[in-house]
């Protein structure tokens, strides 16, 4: 009976325990989002990174690790893949950017970034994921300028190769004309 | 008989600044400053102005470990370290017609002038405490897509040679 009972009491002050534990714990949430409008390769690529902590106490040793932006696909531009914040608050929020350059077109599937944090002093760090941003189509450089760039170039080519056939008939009728006005002119004096 | 008392005094004097020091990290003493900045250059390649500021500190006093918060737009951004501790990166966004342009400098304050300062903001005070060091960058804006288009151009230069052309013949023939 004293047993049972004693049993009984330790299952109930564990749960108390867990429960307790569970209300003193940190919360992450990761969002992983891609800040460009088009994705091209050769052009900077911006993704942006935001921690919430939902729980009510503080996170610490939080380590963001991006391993998703291989280095035979993407240049590194700016930014650390692998960084860490030494407290995150409860209720409060941190963000982070970082800038690759893909370096060739076609699609590719941007995955999560992961997250390791301490959500209760003292036990090991509880492992979390980012969004993920899904598959992405990377523009060839080509197709990206003849929407988007300044085509003076082109215009100045065309302006070059139209001159002939509209300067040559000018210039023949500037001529006729000019001896025109030459040979009127004096008959009117 | 003062000699235990004294002791004491000092020992809780000792406890009293280690225990500050670590509330919220240490302090760097002479900081050196070189820094690696990225800002948002059109406005197609992100839907936001990011300020990216990667930086190595070099501190004398030699800090383990140094948290950092930097001032951007009256209020701290926690400052992020590589996993080696050995570089920090501070960044922000910003919508593009919100976002700061030309010359840039962000208060960074280690952990112990910041600790000073949420105090002194938690009671009420006013005293300023000074940034431990300022980085400073320059941000030459987005560029939003050429202002004049070559088309526009190429069209406007058509119509007036068409313009003068019609105009000289409907002289001549009439």
């Amino acid at each position: 009976m004293m047993s049972v009972s004693l049993l009984l009491l330790t299952i109930i002050s564990l749960f108390g325990i867990s429960n307790a534990a569970d209300e003193k714990s940190a919360r992450l949430l990761i969002s992983k989002t891609i800040l460009n409008e088009a994705l091209v390769s050769g052009k900077d690529l911006t993704i942006h990174y935001e921690i919430f902590n939902v729980g009510p106490s503080s996170a610490t040793g939080v380590e963001l690790s991006d391993t998703s932006f291989r280095i035979s696909d993407y240049k590194h531009i700016s930014g650390l893949s692998k960084v860490r914040w030494e407290h995150i608050g409860a209720s409060s929020n941190v963000s982070h950017t970082i800038v690759v350059r893909p370096l060739s077109p076609g699609a590719q599937n941007i995955t999560s970034a992961h997250v390791s944090y301490i959500a209760i002093e003292g036990e090991p760090p509880v492992n979390a994921y980012s969004s993920e941003p899904g598959e992405y189509y990377i523009f060839p450089e080509r197709e990206y300028d003849r929407l988007h760039s300044s085509h003076w170039i082109e215009w100045a080519i065309f302006a070059a190769m139209t001159l002939p056939s509209i300067g040559m008939p000018f210039l023949l009728w500037y001529r006729s004309r000019s001896r025109y006005v030459d040979q009127i002119k004096p008959k009117k004096h | 008989m003062g000699g235990p008392i004294i002791s004491i005094i000092q020992l809780s004097f000792l406890l009293i600044v280690l225990v500050s020091h670590q509330t919220h990290g240490e302090q760097c003493v002479s900081p050196k400053v070189t820094s690696d900045i990225y800002t948002t250059p059109e406005t197609l390649l992100s839907t936001e102005t990011v300020y990216i500021v990667e930086f190595t500190l070099d501190c004398s006093n030699k800090p383990k470990e140094l948290n950092l918060y930097a001032k951007v737009d009256d209020s701290f951004i926690q400052v992020t370290k590589s996993l080696d501790n050995k570089r920090y990166q501070l960044s922000w966004t910003s919508s593009h017609s919100q976002a700061p342009v030309g010359l840039i400098t962000v208060d960074v304050y280690d952990g112990e002038t910041y600790g000073k300062v949420k105090q002194a903001v938690r009671s009420g005070e006013t005293s300023e405490y000074e940034a431990n060091f300022q980085l400073e960058f320059n941000h030459k804006g987005v560029w939003k897509g050429a202002w004049l288009k070559s088309e526009l151009l190429a069209l406007t230069v058509v119509g007036l040679v068409w313009f003068l052309a019609y105009r000289h013949k409907n002289y001549i023939c009439s």
